[in-house]
């Protein structure tokens, strides 16, 4: 670890070198002018930046993407990728002290922990010197909300435009629907029809496919109107906790009929989501719920033999009169970037961020570099015909990677989808809860949150668990409620309802 | 004293190039068992990665009070240490009863042979053996449930039903370990003089009877010591394979304590208090293995200390 990033006579010789080359000044002068008075662009440093690198897209030092910043920025990076187990290198590098000057936290909380002890900047101090960030919080109250430490200050940089590719959404095998005739259910009730109809036609079949635990319960909780968890009522200005609402017994018992007449799989719980792929690839289940993304992606496992399979987009079935008929909105990115408080170079490293917040810099961070990545063919952009699908454009050019965008202009990449996805992913956002807030917690929140909060968490997974699975009868229902609220709901709903206060509170106060 | 010194100089002298090959040994157990003994401090700590052991607040057993006290305490030590006896119940003899078998066979190509593919399962990661567990156990397409109604008896849906997750867990694990721990077994096997067996053999003994008489006493001494170093694992049970052949309906069996620590203490940030639980099974495997160790003592004779 020291080794690694100490290398101060490094990053000296590098300025140098580079110095003398660009601007052409002495020696001497260039590293006299490293200092935090010197921000103009031009200069170049070389810093040292940690980051996730994703197994199918691993950092590459050659990617076009970082050269390109370094052009606009002067300013290049010497990365230390992590494949891994992200958190503990991450805690390893902040204890040790060897905090590198650009981070990738993977949570509001850690950049808070860290921040509020002293090792992080606190942006909103330096605000006046990030007119793009500023702007960028302005026109996203929803992000600059989610972003706060309790004491009202901001250690956590936010990204922001993958997360509209890892939407949940309802998928339906829309060439077997054609096939027999049948047509997309709007409601549980013609869920249930449905399921039972193609279970008739197919009788090996588990018409519905999900898995994973109770997780395919998060996404169908706004048709009943409720969630799966505490949470945020917009309409009525209140927090809740879904899991013992009436609503949410109605979604337990739909489950419980789909278990029972096996629509869903015996063992979908246990299910992973190779498991998943298989039911739905062996024409074993027809609607299911997932990432909207393999849409494009399954099609692609079966190579030869897809010319049949088809999945489509399915508006989200109601499933009570006051239900709506939306997929849970996945949330903001959990990755965010921090800046190490003693970095040499923070003035110009928050102006490398700023920059990134800015039009060019988006734009430069969607697209790459005319003539390179992209061209412009009758004023329309097109990516490189090297790059057939976004995966492809990751690995090759690191552009939509973490680490090399603070901001992305997803509708870039619509012409990477197949043309059904690009169809869904309009209608998508009109199907979608709005985000439930993202709050920070004080430590005895925290302290709750972990210890009240999970007892409550496991008490309530595993007896819904048990109602779907038939093994506790329904009627049970209102002494479950019972139990569960003994365990100390009360207690965690206090917690978020203070927390979320406090947010509004800065937030008023801000403007 | 003088002599005493001068001789234990002498002998440093004399042997110092054993000494030599000892050290590397020794500065091992130093840096990486000893040194970070002291990080067991943040168990009494509130302790922050920033400011490290030396600057965080003291908060004394705050931590242990906490574990004390949640509703899941109970149940997550109970789980854990009945699988942990369910392991060294049928876990233990296993290996014991394969490698007695694998000496019994005379052909020595098929003896390399069972023992090779007894222990390769010992190299599979959990995460594939929970897949084929998953796989197997399946209530629509898996062999278990296939052979089942072959004979007539009704599908289980076994990784949803709590009661069967102790079985599953324990079969698995001795199907993953059985020939890895067959290995020291047979190595004591070997040092039995054969001419005790020869005499056996003059006395009338049939293969049971040499089995019961020579065999078994041959190793005994193995024997205790791998069942006193299992007993100080009892609650040590690995976090991944639970953690991935567990559903929210087994949490009633499934739930122990390392998987009560991932969720409480280390998704959390939360690393004061799981040190503080670490601590606390490391206590309890401590005094396991210190009252197996005398009782065996007292016992067989034979023991680790």
């Amino acid at each position: 670890m020291k080794i690694w990033n100490r290398k101060l006579g490094l990053l000296a010789l590098a300025a140098i070198i580079t110095g003398t080359l660009l601007s052409g000044c002495s020696k001497e002068n260039a590293v006299k002018e490293e200092n935090h008075e010197n921000v103009a662009l031009g200069k170049e440093v070389t810093l040292e930046m940690m980051t996730f690198s994703h197994t199918n897209w691993p950092y590459k030092e050659n990617w076009p993407i970082y050269k390109y910043l370094k052009e606009e920025t002067g300013i290049s990076f010497k990365v230390q990728p992590v494949m891994s187990d992200y958190t503990t290198t991450m805690n390893l590098a902040i204890s040790s002290g060897e905090i590198p000057d650009l981070m990738m936290v993977n949570s509001l909380n850690a950049a808070n922990t860290h921040g509020v002890s002293g090792a992080f900047v606190d942006y909103f101090e330096h605000l006046d010197q990030m007119p793009n960030y500023r702007k960028f919080l302005e026109d996203h109250p929803e992000v600059k909300a989610a972003i706060l430490s309790p004491e009202g200050k901001n250690y956590f940089m936010p990204l922001y435009g993958l997360e509209q590719q890892s939407r949940r959404s309802w998928l339906y095998r829309d060439d077997v629907f054609e096939k027999h005739n049948l047509t997309p259910p709007t409601t549980y009730d013609e869920l249930y029809t449905v399921a039972k109809r193609l279970k008739e036609i197919y009788p090996d079949s588990f018409p519905i496919a999900v898995f994973n635990g109770l997780s395919p319960l998060v996404n169908m909780a706004p048709a009943f109107n409720t969630n799966s968890s505490y949470y945020y009522d917009d309409e009525k200005d209140e927090w809740r906790y879904g899991p013992t609402e009436d609503n949410y017994k109605k979604m337990v018992e739909y489950m419980n009929k789909f278990y029972a007449e096996g629509l869903v799989a015996p063992d979908f719980m246990a299910h992973k989501r190779k498991q998943f792929n298989d039911l739905l690839l062996q024409n074993k289940s027809f609607i299911a719920s997932d990432y909207i993304g393999i849409m494009d992606e399954l099609p692609l496992m079966l190579g030869d033999k897809a010319s049949e399979f088809s999945l489509d987009y399915m508006v989200p079935p109601v499933g009570t009169p006051d239900g709506k008929s939306h997929n849970v909105f996945a949330g903001l990115q959990s990755d965010g970037f921090a800046v190490a408080a003693n970095s040499k170079e923070r003035d110009r490293l928050l102006q490398y961020l700023d920059f990134l917040f800015s039009p060019e810099g988006i734009e430069l961070a969607t697209w790459g570099r005319e003539g390179e990545t992209f061209t412009t063919e009758n004023g329309a952009r097109k990516f490189n015909v090297d790059y057939k699908e976004f995966g492809d454009l990751r690995t090759k050019t690191g552009i939509a990677t973490i680490g090399a965008h603070t901001v992305l202009d997803m509708t870039a990449y619509e012409s990477m989808y197949s043309p059904k996805m690009r169809e869904a992913m309009k209608i998508a956002p009109d199907h979608e809860t709005k985000p439930q807030p993202r709050l920070a917690y004080t430590n005895e929140e925290n302290e709750v949150l972990s210890m009240v909060g999970e007892t409550v968490k496991k008490f309530h997974e595993e007896q819904i668990a048990k109602f779907i699975l038939g093994q506790k009868p329904m009627d049970d229902w209102d002494a479950y409620v019972n139990e569960v609220n003994k365990l100390g709901v009360q207690q965690v709903l206090d917690v978020h309802r203070s927390a979320y206060e406090r947010t509004q509170k800065f937030l008023n106060e801000a403007k | 004293m003088q002599e005493q010194n001068s001789s234990f100089l002498t002998k440093v002298k004399r042997d110092k190039y054993l000494l030599l090959l000892l050290l590397p040994c020794a500065l091992y157990y130093i840096i990486f068992k000893y040194v970070p003994i002291f990080g067991i401090s943040i168990a009494f700590m509130d302790y922050n990665l920033f400011k490290g052991i030396t600057e965080s607040d003291w908060v004394g057993f705050k931590y242990f009070s906490m574990f004390f006290n949640t509703p899941d305490f109970w149940p997550v030590l109970r789980n854990t240490f009945l699988l942990g006896l369910y392991k060294l119940i049928f876990g233990f003899p296993a290996p014991i009863i394969l490698a007695l078998l694998i000496n019994e066979v005379s052909k020595s190509f098929l003896k390399r042979f069972v023992q090779t593919v007894s222990y390769l399962p010992h190299f599979i990661s959990n995460v594939v053996v929970a897949g084929i567990a998953v796989m197997f156990l399946s209530p629509t397409g898996g062999v278990v449930n296939q052979l089942l109604s072959a004979i007539g008896v009704d599908r289980i849906n076994f990784l949803v039903e709590a009661s069967w997750f102790r079985s599953i867990y324990v079969t698995t694990d001795v199907w993953q370990h059985i020939g890895w721990g067959t290995i020291i077994y047979l190595a004591a096997l070997t040092a039995i003089d054969p001419q005790l067996y020869e005499a056996a053999r003059m006395d009338g003994a049939n293969r049971w009877k040499q089995t019961l008489n020579i065999t078994l006493p041959g190793i005994a001494p193995a024997i205790v010591i791998i069942l006193i170093l299992d007993i100080g694992k009892i609650l040590e049970i690995g976090f991944e394979k639970v953690y991935l052949l567990s559903t929210p309906a087994t949490y009633e069996t499934a739930d122990i304590i390392s998987t009560y620590v991932y969720r409480v203490g280390l998704t959390q940030g939360n690393y004061s208090y799981a040190t503080a639980i670490d601590l606390f099974t490391g206590i309890i495997s401590f005094i396991f293995i210190v009252a197996a160790n005398s009782f065996s003592r007292r016992v067989s004779g034979s023991s680790i200390w």
